[in-house]
């Protein structure tokens, strides 16, 4: 195809001008060209974003339908983990239970000579006092009060001797 | 002539430049935008994938522990009740008793104690009978169902006879009253809690009675 030019050829651009112009031109289509591509491509991207949260999106609403259904569950379930948070404070808290055992240890198949004539079971703490009719007695009761291991400490409180009774000691347990 | 000649060479190169500034400032512009709109969707897209994840787990959860989770909190509601628990230990107690062979004398309950994140009342009664037994007796209490604990006992024992003054502490806290939000992710129960769950299981049960609702009756006339 000629090219076809109006202009008088005297005032036409010339030389390193028209080369400039061109270069300028090239440069300004392949700017743009790329703008469309960039454009084209980031449109794309964006509908793929937009059809993914919307699959997304309905999938989570079907969920949300579903895990309503299992209201009653969930309601179970908090109550269960609450529950157990509170059974562990009330579990953590101080009793007497392991004092209670010290003192079932203490005076299972004692000889006839001992007897329990007093006790007092405390979350910190067990006192006794017992009566040992002979020496024998008092023997076994004081070698079972030694042998007794979740016992962290013993002291003998008081420990008196009469011709009628006995002798009768008196014990404050602290529990390891 | 030579004005006419410099205006073309200008506009020769003025106006591609224009065409390219404009080119230039549309893709500046385009791209900048485009990847701020690209940018916020990969943030509701990964909000949106978290939220499912969550949402499945919940799901699949709750689907999991349905058959077992009314059971659980019967034995629980039982472990620590709603509501103040001391006439549901007396029965306990009793019932116990009558099995250990001890004879209780005397009941009393005191006040309520609602300061913590766990209420207590303390129940105090005398129990007769003999020394072991007795003691048995109240190393049994810690099995009994609702969650107790011994605050004091006093035991006396004259010619094979004891006697004890216990008071113990017993348990309650209101229940929960919100759920968590529906995106909120719940956790499964941790093996501290399966542990402390079969604990509480072995726990003996208060034994309550159902009335049942009657069809009225047609009432025998006492003058006939």
């Amino acid at each position: 195809m000629t090219a076809i030019n109006l202009l008088p050829t005297e005032i036409s651009p010339k030389g390193p001008v028209a080369k400039i112009s061109n270069l300028i031109k090239n440069l300004a289509v392949i700017s743009f060209v790329l703008f469309l591509l960039t454009a084209l491509g980031m449109l794309a991207m964006f509908i793929l974003n937009s059809v993914q949260i919307r699959s997304l999106n309905e999938s989570s609403e079907e969920l949300k339908t579903s895990i309503k259904s299992l209201e009653a569950t969930e309601q179970g379930l908090i109550l269960v983990k609450d529950r157990l948070s509170k059974a562990k404070l009330v579990l953590a808290d101080e009793s007497g239970t392991e004092e209670a055992e010290g003192l079932g240890s203490l005076t299972v198949a004692l000889p006839g000579s001992v007897a329990l004539t007093e006790a007092v079971i405390a979350k910190n703490g067990l006192e006794t006092t017992f009566i040992a009719t002979d020496s024998q007695g008092l023997t076994v009761l004081m070698a079972r009060i030694i042998s007794q291991e979740a016992f962290s400490k013993v002291d003998l409180v008081s420990f008196s001797f009469n011709p009628n009774t006995g002798y009768i000691p008196s014990f404050a347990v602290k529990m390891k | 002539m030579k004005k006419g000649l410099f205006g073309a060479s200008v506009s020769a190169i003025l106006v591609p430049s224009v065409y390219l500034v404009v080119s230039i400032l549309l893709f500046v512009f385009g791209v900048k935008t485009g990847l701020e709109k690209i940018a916020g969707q990969r943030s509701s897209l990964t909000e949106a994938g978290k939220t499912q994840t969550v949402l499945q787990q919940k799901e699949s959860l709750l689907r999991q522990i349905a058959p077992e989770v009314g059971a659980q909190v019967e034995v629980l509601a039982n472990a620590v009740p709603e509501k103040n628990p001391a006439l549901t230990m007396i029965s306990q107690i009793k019932n116990l008793a009558a099995v250990s062979g001890i004879t209780i004398t005397t009941f009393k309950v005191g006040g309520v104690n609602a300061a913590g994140a766990v209420s207590f009342a303390d129940v105090t009664f005398d129990a007769d009978g003999e020394l072991i037994s007795l003691i048995s007796f109240l190393n049994t209490i810690k099995t009994l169902a609702p969650l107790s604990t011994i605050d004091t006992v006093k035991i006396n024992q004259q010619a094979g006879t004891a006697s004890a003054n216990t008071r113990i502490r017993v348990y309650f806290a209101g229940y929960p009253t919100k759920l968590p939000s529906l995106t909120e992710a719940v956790g499964e129960l941790t093996a501290e809690e399966e542990g402390l769950l079969e604990t509480l299981s072995g726990l003996s049960p208060p034994s309550f009675t159902t009335l049942f609702p009657q069809e009225p009756t047609v009432r025998e006339s006492p003058f006939n």
